[in-house]
């Protein structure tokens, strides 16, 4: 099982519990196990097929993971603000 | 100093000479001012003289009847955006924004906004046309501060700006237009039991100034429209393919429609990733079917280009008995300029990255205010929070007694630390750094004399991944055409080359490199995120293995002999009874049979973060509040220095511009929102007798997710030095400064503060 | 922006007929440094320019018993490295090696920074403190306007249309003099005055008493100021900090800058207090022989 950390903004899809757990083997599929559990998240999360503007993935410490990177058991994902570079 | 011996490396550590170095040094680089097509239009940009208006006509019609001109072009002329939502690369961007960013819509929203732009027979035609151009405007009050911004009942810039909440649905629910475009909160632990556990609570208010890049060479864009609907573009810019995206997307045309050519670049710093003028050009150039040129003058890059944020942050931290960081809150308001898009969500992240602290809260808001449009620069966001922090922190040592080093050490994240905003560290080298500035000579000198003082500060910059192409090709002489998408701004060129050589075992002055046009390489983001040398060099790393793979079974064939008895090593190929150095085999291959041309690519690495510790030293004049900077040490980590002069050149650059932030470069507003001091002369870049030798020391944590160990090195060192400098002149001169820029007469006036009886400082 | 004509008279007869003919639209032009800018910027407009450095009469540069004669077009770099002006106008050398980098002080002239008449002009305060005369030439023939007198207004000077300036004279300093020029700036190189002090000061053979003295200020109002009451305090007094410093104070008390992008009101008039205490101390320790170690912009 994947352990989510969820922004303030999402928690209140889960009850205001962060971090939750969702199952798969890629970012993506975790995604969908979530929105199974906390229907209604997956649009917050995606602009379509896309992760939404402005938000920026990271699995375990590297920032910048994508949707089909994949995801090891106990591997955390967080969900964060995008960041530029200068 | 790197040991390559120990690490048996022959290029990587090494200092050749840069490839590009000749052509700049005797003038013959050419720059996006130095294009010259046949036909060539000049083009000049009419800029608004409010800071906030709304539009009522425009009337172009004098201008037009003006000999000499063959185009004018307004906001009109670009296509409608609806409210879509865009990534480009380094971010998305809201594309009506954007569009109105490039020639004003509705409202102007900063003074030097542009209006309108004329395309004319010669320079001088074309900016007598701009002064026929009436523009009959409704001025609005401006808002120039997050603080005023914010206040219930401020002007609004923008009537589709809704507040993105931070959390629950109440205030989701209150979607009224606003100045706060976002609202971002990051919580870790328990923040009140840890700050009724803290002994020592220090919070203080700081006031930052709006500061631009200040790269030497303005925004320029030369473009023609083709008769077959094509469009070329010949531009300095920090991302081609990022350019080549912006402009199709504000034209509406498609992507591979317009072509990119990156020329050499002065300067960017993050202020050379968004569009202003090619889209301009390429109307101006679509409307008379000829190229058309738009160089910006120093004013316009000041008032219409994107500086970075001025804002409040509060800081308040607690620390135990023992000296051990228990609590941090912190509040962080950023100027986004006239769009939303600060980066206040970064300067969150970073505030408190460079400690363990299990009790914290950071709370940022992006706040649209009428100045320009805000863009990255060095570390985005990352400055400011660490000049607050920074400050507070050494105050946290002052009360408890305590060595601001030995505090940092006990305090500093390392790997397996959780930040605040969730990711717990890889590997990373704060305490390296720190335990670099301790054993320095710098550190074991005391910096003596009357009036002076010593500052120590640290910082934090994440440093990104993203994409890059590198294609290269053998010659028949054994030399490589190395092609890549990155403009060199800080020597890439020869680092990524010498990344190939090193894999390769060839001499990096047998690598060739040229960065090419948006047609001729493959996807390649911008330069920028310190990222260059990190994922280009993986790109380049890859296509040179593409090619020993190719060398080896052509080797095979060539010798008769099973690919698996085939060796290629530190650049000679070896088979049972056979031997040949890289240039002979290649002599030989080019006679036998297809050319041999590698690839690489790079997209799935992401880097571990960077880490800095300066230490400076000062003088403050008692009686003028003028600081001096006598000496300046700046420890980094760098991951693995391919090019040890660059990672110096990166620091030693980063530092000048940190310490320039730290004492006088502002925005100078009067109070109709206008910019006074849009020159070098009045917006005071330090000069070379501003600046002591900035002495790097290298300390080398190689990050595992690269080959060699690249860690980006451009950004982070300018984080440190506002903080440095601060703590440096509350130790001069006994005053405690939260204002930048630290002017001469900010620093008098908190002195003459304090010798007021009744107004010490707490000290 | 349009055609300019460009002349370069080599007498002070056609200079004066060339600028009699165009009166609005003619600008006169010595090292350029400012008009150039000026012109490309857009601050003023010109259609005729007469290029004064081929003037015998502006490049004379004199020393002897009845004083000093310094051509208008003369550049920074000549007075520098000028012997006499090294010793006994000392403060004219301070104010040349602070304009611009070498290049500008390679062009630039005292006269072009005097006829400019900018407040914050570094050396316009030297000249005055010096006692300068400025020598105009125009249609009537010449008149003598002291350089306290010269400037109106920013940017504004006594010139009439058809004039031009021709020379600026100094009186030689009695013995045991000194002068100095400092100025202020947030940086070290590179800036405009925030606000800039010149002193020359007479003392007994002894260098015990002030004999005469004269402070000019920059950048504190208007045009340069001949702070007269703060330098008459100095008279008669023992060289002392008490003197100095009272001397200063009413040089601070004199002072009426604005508020702006380079420094506030109150900041400047602080400055000028503490600027007017060192750069007194600078001139008398020159005016007693010494030497004045002062690292720009320090
Ligand atoms: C990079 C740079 C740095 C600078 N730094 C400083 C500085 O540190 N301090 C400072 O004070 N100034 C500075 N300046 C401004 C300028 O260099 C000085 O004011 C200089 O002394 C002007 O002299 P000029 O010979 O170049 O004058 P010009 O530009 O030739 O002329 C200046 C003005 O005087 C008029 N004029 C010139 N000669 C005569 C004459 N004989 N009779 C009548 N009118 C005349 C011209 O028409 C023009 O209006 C700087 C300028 C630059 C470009």
């Amino acid at each position: 099982m994947a352990v989510v950390y969820l922004p303030k903004a999402l928690q209140m899809f889960s009850g205001g519990n962060s971090p939750v757990v969702a199952r798969g083997k890629t970012v993506r599929e975790v995604f969908e196990d979530l929105d199974q559990q906390y229907p209604g998240i997956r649009d917050r999360l995606f602009a379509g097929s896309s992760i939404q503007p402005g938000l920026m993935l990271a699995v375990g410490s590297r920032m910048g993971a994508r949707l089909l990177d994949s995801v090891d058991e106990d591997d955390e994902i967080h969900i964060l603000p995008a960041i530029g570079g200068g | 100093m790197p040991d390559n011996a120990q690490r048996s490396y022959k290029v990587i550590g090494t200092r050749p000479i840069r490839h590009d170095g000749v052509d700049k040094v005797t003038g013959r680089a050419k720059y996006g001012a130095d294009v010259m097509l046949t036909g060539l239009l000049a083009g000049a940009v009419l800029r608004s003289p409010h800071a906030h208006a709304r539009i009522r006509s425009i009337d172009t019609s004098a201008a037009e009847a003006l000999p000499g001109v063959r185009a004018v072009a307004t906001a009109r002329d670009l296509p409608d955006q609806g409210s879509r939502m865009v990534e480009l690369g380094e971010g998305s961007v809201n594309m009506r924004h954007l569009s109105a960013n490039v020639l004003a819509h509705d409202k102007v929203l900063y003074k030097g906004h542009a209006v309108a732009a004329v395309a004319a027979d010669n320079i001088h035609i074309a900016q007598e046309a701009l002064k026929l151009i009436r523009v009959d405007y409704e001025p609005l009050p401006p808002v120039m501060t997050v603080t005023e911004a914010m206040r219930a009942g401020a002007p609004l810039l923008n009537d589709d700006v809704v507040t993105q909440p931070a959390g629950n649905a109440e205030a989701l629910a209150e979607s009224k237009p606003s100045n706060v475009a976002k609202h971002f909160l990051f919580e870790k632990g328990n923040l009140d039991e840890g700050f009724a556990r803290a002994k020592h609570v220090v919070e203080r208010e700081f006031h930052l100034a709006t500061v631009h890049q200040g790269y030497i060479e303005p925004h320029n864009a030369t473009a023609l429209w083709h008769a077959d609907g094509k469009v070329s573009v010949w531009m300095s810019t920090q991302g081609s393919f990022t350019a080549r995206q912006q402009t199709a997307e504000l034209l509406r045309i498609p992507v591979s429609d317009v072509k990119v050519t990156p020329m050499e670049i002065g300067g960017g710093f993050g202020g050379k990733i968004s569009v202003y003028l090619p889209p301009v050009a390429a109307i101006l150039s679509r409307k008379t079917g000829r190229p058309v040129k738009i160089v910006m003058d120093r004013a316009a890059v000041f008032e219409a280009t994107g500086p970075t944020p001025g804002g409040v942050i509060r800081v308040k931290l607690g620390a135990d008995e023992s000296g051990k960081l228990v609590a941090a809150d912190a509040w962080l308001a950023y100027e986004a300029g006239a769009y939303p898009g600060s980066p206040v969500g970064a300067g969150c992240m970073c505030i408190f990255a460079c400690y363990d602290i299990p009790n914290a809260r950071v709370e940022g808001f992006d706040v649209c205010v009428n100045k320009p449009r805000t863009n990255a620069y060095r570390a985005p966001g990352s400055t400011q929070a660490a000049f607050a922090v920074e400050t507070v922190v050494d105050e946290i040592c002052q009360r408890l007694k305590l060595d601001p080093l030995e505090f940092r050490l006990k305090n500093a994240s390392s790997e397996g630390t959780r930040r605040v905003d969730g990711p717990v560290f890889s590997r990373v080298g704060l305490v390296e750094t720190l335990q670099a500035i301790g054993n320095s000579e710098h550190y074991k000198s005391p910096p003596g004399g009357p009036n002076r003082g010593r500052g120590m500060a640290s910082g934090f910059w994440f440093n990104v991944g993203l994409k890059s192409s590198v294609t290269a090709t053998i010659g028949c002489d054994g030399k490589v055409a190395l092609v890549e998408g990155s403009p060199d701004i800080g020597g890439t060129r020869t680092s990524i080359a010498m990344q190939f050589a090193e894999t390769l075992g060839i001499p990096v002055e047998d690598v060739h490199p040229a960065v090419a046009d948006t047609d001729s390489v493959g996807y390649t983001d911008v330069t920028g995120g310190s990222r260059v040398t990190f994922s280009t060099g993986i790109a380049a790393v890859e296509a040179a293995r593409d090619l020993e793979r190719q060398l080896v079974s052509r080797a095979a064939e060539l010798w008769n002999v099973p690919a698996d008895q085939v060796c290629y090593t530190n650049g000679v190929m070896t088979a049972p009874g056979h031997k040949a150095t890289f240039k002979e085999l290649v002599a030989e291959l080019h006679e036998t049979g297809e050319p041999l041309v590698g690839r690489g690519t790079s997209g799935k690495a992401n880097q571990a973060g960077a880490f800095a510790t300066h230490l400076v030293d000062v003088e403050v004049d008692p009686e003028t509040g003028k600081v001096q900077i006598l000496r300046y040490t700046a420890a980094q980590d760098v991951g693995t220095a391919i090019h040890p002069s660059y990672v110096e050149g990166q620091i030693q650059g980063g530092v000048g511009q940190g310490i320039g932030w730290a004492l006088n470069e502002e925005y100078w507003y009067d109070d109709r929102g206008s910019m006074r001091n849009a020159t070098f002369l009045d917006y005071r870049l330090p000069t070379c007798y501003d600046l002591p030798m900035i002495e790097p020391i290298l300390v080398e944590v190689p990050d595992p997710s690269h080959p060699y160990g690249v860690r980006g090195v451009g950004e982070v060192p300018i984080c440190p030095p506002p903080a440095a400098i601060a703590i440096a002149i509350a130790q001069a001169a006994g005053v405690r400064m939260t204002e930048l820029p630290m002017a001469p007469h900010k620093v008098m006036a908190a002195i003459l503060a304090k010798s007021r009886p009744g107004n010490g400082q707490p000290h | 922006m349009h055609e300019i004509d460009y002349e370069s008279p080599t007498s002070l007869a056609d200079a004066v007929a060339i600028l009699q003919k165009n009166r609005e639209s003619v600008r006169c032009l010595a090292g350029g440094t400012d008009l150039i800018d000026h012109l490309r910027t857009g601050r003023i407009d010109a259609r005729q320019i007469v290029d004064v450095k081929k003037l015998p009469e502006l490049q004379i540069l004199e020393a002897g018993p009845e004083g000093l004669r310094l051509g208008a077009a003369v550049c920074c770099r000549s007075v520098c490295a000028h012997a006499a002006i090294q010793q006994d106008y000392t403060a004219l050398a301070d104010s040349g090696a602070i304009i611009g980098g070498i290049q500008i002080q390679n062009r630039a002239s005292l006269g072009g920074n005097l006829c400019n008449s900018g407040p914050a002009a570094d050396s316009i305060p030297s000249m005055v403190a010096l006692s300068g005369i400025c020598v105009i030439a125009g249609p009537d023939g010449l008149r003598e306007v002291p350089v306290e007198k010269f400037c109106v207004a920013p940017g504004k000077n006594v010139l009439k249309p058809g004039e031009l300036l021709v020379e600026i004279r100094f009186p030689k300093p009695a013995a045991h003099s000194g002068s100095h020029y400092r100025r202020f700036i947030p940086r070290n190189e590179m800036d405009i005055a925030v606000v800039g002090v010149a002193a020359a000061v007479t003392l007994s053979a002894d260098g015990s008493q002030f004999v005469a003295g004269r402070i000019s200020l920059g950048a504190v109002g208007p045009t340069p100021l001949l702070a007269e009451e703060a330098s008459t305090k100095l008279i008669g007094k023992p060289v002392n900090d008490d003197a100095i410093a009272a001397a200063a104070a009413a040089a601070r008390e004199l002072a009426a800058p604005i508020s702006d992008m380079r420094g506030t009101a109150d900041y400047r008039k602080h400055l000028t207090e503490v600027l007017t205490r060192r750069v007194l101390s600078a001139a008398v320790t020159r005016a007693r022989g010494g030497k004045v170690d002062h690292r720009p912009g320090w």
